[in-house]
């Protein structure tokens, strides 16, 4: 099989690999970014999730000492409405019962009656100039002394105390126990949490990961993100939208989620690492894509040795199928014998030798059938060719070890070199003996002339003429015995 | 307080502190104090209000109770004051915190500590005449007309009840009230004020006074202090005097009454806690390149003067006032008349700030960063 035979197979296994190669990273680019959507979801319902159970948490904190405060007013009797002592020393038994730091009463003109005290509530307390929730009010105040004061009220209704109303009831809640509750610390975790309040005022007093409680969280973020998605996160706080924002602070991407905080005007705040998740998640990924770079490369050695074995043994048949066609083509069809193009290959050969100086020792016999012609004008021209054929076989059986050509209708040509050249006229006497007996037999009859190289001949044709010529003679012989 | 108003050199801020048997702890704070005020006049005050680390003397959340030990277990207290205003929310984070301390020791405190929405010395007149029919052991009050209060003041103390002054505005010399916890130098923080608005303009210019409640001690001496520096300077005016009675609307409309009355207006001196924040409102509003100057720490005020609207607030020191008033109260309950425990008039500092202290005061007494 010819080298250009092979191109179009390797070519055709290149293409197959290449097809296969590419539609793999295809494959794997696709799951990265479907992996990269996935981790996004993830850390997005992970926050989520982190922030919606504290704000549930707090939620529930604010219900329970509402339903407490709830409980107390149903404990006050009127003997506690009848003197100042005696509504202190109920706000008293209240703060003790439910374990409250301060438990106040408030009337119709805002005046404030707490265990100890009693004062003007309407410039220190904004939310009792407003008009209260029927069930509770959760209000954060900035207190002098830098303090943040959560209040938490509920409504009082029908009691009557120093000839006024009482309209509300509150607590003073510690911020420092909220932040406790929510299991802030989560130190070495890479996970933050914090609660802003919606003009972004940190309400814990503890840094939110890289950002120093000091600073306001919007006026931080409005220094890290565009001016538009800056104004939506202060418009987010202000409306109370959860959401998230993505930022670059100290060369790494942070995740910000945020989530409301009903009633309060607090925002719990999330804040982790964009690459903890990614780290995480992004683990598997890479080893998914590991795999799949091994599966490709085996893919690909595997098709590389198919082609192969498929190439090699295309070769192997392709060989075959030439040498035949070869054997074919240089192949006498009716005898078997070299045809006159394969003895037109050995003319070439041989004049080469000549020329080169390198030729050996060679004799050619020239042979040519005698009444042929007749056999088949009598016999028809299948006996005729059984006649070629049995000639044939009589001068290869004689010459069994020269190469013997068939160049014409009834002309055969031997090849003579090594022990059947040394054997030359032995071999010839034998091959005319057994056509002398045919001659009285009725068999084949050959005549047969030879002739040897000589120094001075420049072509086997030289050789060649010298041969017919004596065969000719020696057809004359045969037509003209004795 | 600068009975007199004519004193304007006198600095006024001068302690008590050798006549204290306060703590070592406190005398240091006190005397850090001094040292800033010594300062303050020594070197002009723009200058040493530079230092914004200073901000944290000016008013202090760490006062602890001196050393006396109170004869009883409980004491009862009924104070009262000018009007409902945040300024006296903050005299009540230093009571509060005394009241603890108290409690701390097993001390019972209770008290009373109201005003009425809208300052009358009419109506303070009534609720101290009603505070006397009761069994307190000692009654403040934050006086609100001197000459209306005074006399009623003189009656109780007549009539066996212990009687002191707190807060901003002392009583009429020679009134019978024990002791006085507060400021005694309105006059002084009003000159304070006028000059550094001079000092701003040039000396030369229009400018306008508001005040708050007439009559009202510390207001009026305050204006006294202001007009009469002002009258030092032959080429500065005082086009006009208005009272916002402590409201900050009034305040407002007052200060856009000026602006268009006076179109050449150069500054504004305001002397108590809503007249800057309204003034600055107006100001804003319109426009107007008008320097303010005045007092007190209301949160607004206080970013007026981080965002350069106000030029200056003179800054009282309000936790401590109210601290010191229970301290005081309790040893005139005992009987204790003013001497080596305590002074007559317990004076408490002013300090006046700048822009540039503005977002130290705003994290010291709001915790707004």
């Amino acid at each position: 099989m010819k080298r250009s035979n092979l191109f179009p197979v390797l070519i055709g296994a290149v293409i197959v690999v290449i097809i296969v190669t590419a539609a793999t990273l295809w494959m794997s680019a696709g799951a990265r970014k479907a992996t990269d959507v996935a981790v996004e979801k993830v850390s997005e319902f992970y926050m989520e999730e982190l922030a919606g159970r504290r704000s549930q948490v707090v939620t529930r904190f604010f219900e329970t000492k509402a339903d407490q405060m709830q409980r107390a007013l149903t404990l006050m009797t009127p003997d506690d409405l009848s003197s100042q002592k005696a509504l202190r020393s109920f706000i008293g038994r209240v703060e003790a019962l439910y374990g409250l730091e301060l438990f106040a009463v408030v009337d119709e003109d805002n005046i404030v009656y707490t265990e100890y005290a009693t004062y003007m509530g309407g410039s220190r307390y904004a939310f009792l100039s407003e008009e209260l929730s029927q069930i509770r009010t959760i209000t954060t105040i900035a207190a002098y002394g830098g303090g943040k004061e959560i209040c938490l009220s509920i409504p009082i209704r029908d009691r009557i105390f120093n000839g006024k109303s009482l309209k509300t009831c509150f607590i003073e809640i510690n911020m420092d126990d909220i932040v406790s509750m929510l299991a802030f610390n989560t130190q070495g975790s890479g996970t933050h949490f914090s609660l802003y309040y919606e003009n972004g005022e940190n309400l814990t007093g503890l840094d939110f990961g890289p950002i120093n409680a000091k600073r306001n969280l919007l006026t931080f973020m409005s220094q890290h993100l565009t001016a538009d998605e800056a104004e939506t996160l202060s418009g987010n706080f202000k409306d109370g939208i959860a959401s998230k924002a993505l930022f670059s602070f100290s060369d790494s991407r942070q995740l910000l989620y945020y989530s409301p905080i009903p009633e309060t005007g607090w925002m719990i705040t999330v804040l982790i690492p964009e690459n903890l998740i990614y780290d995480q998640i992004g683990g598997i990924r890479e080893e998914t894509m590991t795999r799949s770079i091994v599966q490709i490369l085996i893919t690909c050695a595997a098709l590389l040795v198919f082609f192969g074995v498929l190439a090699m043994r295309a070769k192997r048949g392709s060989m075959a199928l030439l040498e035949q066609e070869r054997k074919i083509a240089v192949r006498d069809s009716l005898t078997s014998v070299g045809n006159k193009y394969a003895y037109t290959q050995k003319e070439k050969t041989v004049d080469d030798e000549i020329n080169s100086g390198n030729i050996r020792p060679f004799a050619l016999v020239v042979c040519d059938l005698n009444g042929l012609k007749q056999v088949n004008d009598t016999q028809g021209h299948a006996m005729g060719d059984a006649y070629i054929c049995e000639a044939g076989r009589m001068i290869c059986d004689q010459y069994k070890h020269s190469p013997v050509y068939r160049i014409g209708g009834d002309e055969f040509v031997v090849f003579l070199e090594g022990t059947d050249y040394d054997k030359r006229n032995e071999l010839l006497e034998g091959l005319n003996s057994q056509i002398v007996e045919n001659a009285k037999t009725g068999g084949v009859v050959i005549a047969a002339g030879m002739a040897e190289y000589e120094s001075d001949d420049e072509h086997l044709f030289a050789v060649f003429s010298r041969a017919d010529k004596r065969m000719y003679e020696r057809k004359r012989q045969l037509k003209n015995p004795g | 307080m600068n009975p007199g108003g004519k004193d304007v050199e006198h600095d006024g801020h001068t302690g008590y502190l050798e006549e204290t048997d306060m703590n070592k702890k406190q005398k240091v704070q006190v005397w850090a104090v001094l040292m800033f005020f010594l300062c303050l006049v020594g070197t002009g005050m723009p200058a040493c209000a530079e230092d914004a680390e200073k901000a944290e003397s000016v008013v202090r959340f760490d006062l602890t109770l001196d050393s006396y030990v109170p004869k009883k277990d409980h004491y009862n207290f009924f104070f009262t004051y000018k009007t409902v205003h945040a300024w006296w929310d903050a005299v009540a984070m230093g009571l509060e915190d005394a009241q603890k301390q108290f409690l701390a020791r097993g001390i019972v405190v209770t008290y009373e500590y109201l005003a009425p929405e809208v300052a009358s010395a009419e109506d303070q007149k009534n609720r101290l005449l009603s505070a006397a029919g009761n069994d307190y052991d000692v009654i403040g009050v934050d006086v609100a007309d001197e000459s209306v209060i005074s006399p009623v003041l003189d009656q109780l103390a007549d009539a066996g009840i212990r009687v002191m002054t707190f807060s901003s505005s002392d009583a009429a010399p020679g009134c019978k009230r024990i002791a006085y916890v507060g400021n005694t130098h309105n006059y002084t923080d009003g000159a304070n004020l006028a000059k550094a608005l001079c000092e701003k303009l040039g000396g030369k210019g229009k400018i306008a006074v508001l005040v708050g409640t007439r009559g009202a001690p510390c207001h009026e001496d305050r204006a006294r202090g202001v007009q009469d520096i002002i009258a030092q300077y032959p080429d500065m005016e005082i086009v006009s005097v208005e009272y916002d009675q402590d409201s900050i609307n009034l305040a407002y409309d007052l200060t856009l009454k000026i602006l268009e009355d006076h179109p050449d207006l150069s500054g504004l001196v305001c002397c108590n806690m809503s007249n800057p924040v309204g003034a600055a409102r107006a100001v804003k509003e319109t426009g107007r390149n008008i320097v303010i100057v005045g007092m007190d720490h209301d949160r607004e005020a206080l970013r007026d003067l981080r965002d350069g609207v106000i030029y200056c607030l003179g800054i009282q020191d309000c936790y401590s006032i109210g601290f010191d008033t229970l301290q005081v109260a309790v040893k005139i309950a005992d009987d204790v008349l003013p001497g080596t425990l305590y002074p007559e008039k317990t004076e408490k500092t002013t300090t006046i700030i700048f822009q540039q202290d503005a977002v130290k005061m705003l994290e010291l007494l709001y915790g707004e960063f």
